[in-house]
Order: structure tokens, then sequence, then C-alpha cells
């Protein structure tokens, strides 16, 4: 398998390296096998947080929270579902637990709160997007809670329903639908600007 | 600042500078520090719960023997001192003349056949246990 190394052959190889080779590879030697877990899934997970609380710090927040919360389980973990799907499940609830401490912090009330946090993302520093990217997020943003992880998921990650079931305990039916009413609605909100 | 396009779709987010790497190590410094914690606690926390339990079971002894003895106390002796009063309440009712009375009127043959010349031993157990006089049957005879 090779050291793990700065190099882009480096960097390519642990992103090569299948869930039970890393988890093999922890069984082995406990630190070396988790910083290649992290440095395999770090990317994904943070932009997937990020997409849920907007804010760079929140997400740098939730992201180390996601792996320490791995760390402490992996010993135990097995293999009922995949490495993947399981990080993404950790931080997708940790992204959601900041957006609740957030919401209490701010006194915001639940009818308000898409509305706010569209306000909330005009003052992130770290967008670069350009004006339809813009849009695009404040739109998303307005979505139900759930519509909003499940469009994120299928648009960015272009996760398999199956995968995202698995996350989310949400069947694969109720998935579909979920992210075709999200569809329509970005559409009917971007075509309204 | 570094705008990260690996995702097919445009990804406007960006991040600080060696985010990344330096997230990673942060990371890994937490892990090290968490199971530091981890092997420092190890022992006692397999230990406490065992010497709880030890604790637990030995303090229920304790209780139920305790509370058995304040329900119970000297089961035994209540049970002779009981048996005692009621011995000694029966021999004080007892009236050896209405006895001597019964008999007599009953017509029993109190007194042997002189030709069997035998006694109830008994009878005469009793006689002598209670210090009673032949000569004193034998006039109400």
């Amino acid at each position: 398998m090779g050291k793990v190394s700065n190099t882009q052959t480096g960097t390519v190889l642990i992103k090569e390296l299948s869930d039970k080779d890393i988890l093999d590879l922890f069984r082995k030697n406990n630190n070396e096998g988790f910083r290649v877990l992290v440095s395999k899934y770090r990317e994904k997970l943070y932009f997937h947080i990020r997409r849920i609380v907007i804010l760079h710090e929140d997400a740098d927040d939730a992201l180390q929270n996601t792996f320490l919360k791995a760390w402490k389980n992996l010993e135990n973990f097995r293999s009922d579902s995949s490495l993947y799907t399981w990080l993404y499940r950790i931080s997708t609830n940790e992204a959601l637990l900041i957006l609740k401490k957030r919401k209490k912090e701010k006194s915001i009330i639940i009818e308000d709160l898409n509305t706010a946090f569209t306000l909330f993302a005009e003052g992130d520093a770290w967008f670069d997007g350009d004006e339809t990217e813009k849009k695009l997020r404040n739109a998303i943003l307005k979505l139900p809670e759930k519509q909003g992880l499940v469009f994120n998921l299928k648009y960015y990650d272009e996760m398999k329903y199956e995968e995202m079931s698995e996350i989310l305990k949400t069947s694969v039916g109720a998935l579909k639908a979920s992210y075709h009413h999200a569809v329509k609605k970005i559409k009917n909100s971007l075509s309204g600007d | 600042m570094e705008r990260h396009n690996n995702m097919k779709k445009e990804n406007p987010y960006k991040v600080p500078d060696n985010y990344f790497e330096e997230v990673t190590e942060k990371i890994m410094d937490q892990t090290r520090s968490s199971s530091k914690h981890r092997k420092e606690r190890s022992i006692p926390r397999i230990i406490k719960p065992a010497v709880m339990m030890a604790a637990a079971m030995i303090g229920l002894v304790i209780i139920s023997y305790t509370g058995l003895r304040i329900l119970f106390p000297e089961k035994d002796q209540i049970y002779l001192s009981t048996l005692t009063e009621i011995t000694e309440y029966a021999m004080s009712e007892i009236n050896e003349s209405e006895i001597i009375d019964h008999l007599l009127l009953e017509g029993e043959d109190f007194l042997p056949d002189d030709s069997e010349n035998s006694f109830n031993e008994e009878i005469i157990e009793y006689l002598i246990d209670n210090n009673i006089d032949y000569s004193t049957i034998l006039e109400h005879f």
C-alpha cells in the first residue's frame, strides 16, 4: 500500500483506498489508519456540512466534531453500512446540531429561519460564487430542512438514493419525492427572480 | 484564498489556504489527547463498576439480615418463653382434688385390686410428684 505522502501520487492513492483497506489499516495502526480516513473524506464531508451551515467557522467545528466522533466509535464499527454513509450520517447530525445552536443563540423563530439564513449567508466572507450560484444557494436555504438535505446530497454529491436512505433513515420513494419537490421549488424560486 | 472545484458541479464555497492540511493535524492532535485520556482512565473504568456491584450486593445482604433480625428478633426464645408460660398457666389451673373427685364420681376403681396388686404407674408417679397422701385418698373413698 505504501506510505502516505503529500505528493499528488500519494493523494491519489489515498482516494483510491477502499473502506475495507482503511479499516484494516486502522486495526493494525489506529493513528495511521485514521489519518488516511480523514484525508480521504475531509473535503467531501466539509462541503456537505458547509452547504447546511453556510459559514466556514461552523463547518470547521462540525467537521472536527464529526471526525472525533468517528475516532471514538470506529473500533466498534460494524460493516452494516458503508464507512462513507456512516460518516455522512454523523456529519449531517453535527451540522444540524450547529444549526439548532445558532437558531437558539439568535432566537430565530422557525418560520423566519430560512429567510434569516439567506440574509445570514449574504454576510459569508468565504463565498465565491457568482450571482446565479448565490441565487441557487439562497433558493436551497429556503427549502424545508430535509428537502434541502436531499437536494444537496443528490445534486452536489451525486449520491444514490439507496445510500441517502441509509444516511437520512428515509425510504427511497420518499427521498425521490422530496428531491422532485425540491427541484420544482428551486426552479420557481430562480425563475421568480 | 483557495477555491475548490473538486466537485463536478460548481462549488462556490472557498476555504482559507491550507485549511484541509491544518484541520487534519488539529483532528489528529485531538485524537491523540483523547486516546491518552482513555488509557489513563481505563483501569479504574473497568474496576469501578465491578467494585460498585460487589458493594451493592454486600449492602443488600447486610440490610436483609438486619431487617430480618429486627422483624423477627430471638425467635426461638419467644417460642420457648411462650411455651413455658402456657405450661405454667396450665399447671396453675390444675386442681388435684378435682381430679380425685372426678375419679371417685366415676367409680373408678382407683385402688388396685388387691388380688391383682397392680397400681397404675402413672397415677402413682403423679401422687408422689404432687405429694398427695394415700391416706387422704382412702378417707375420701
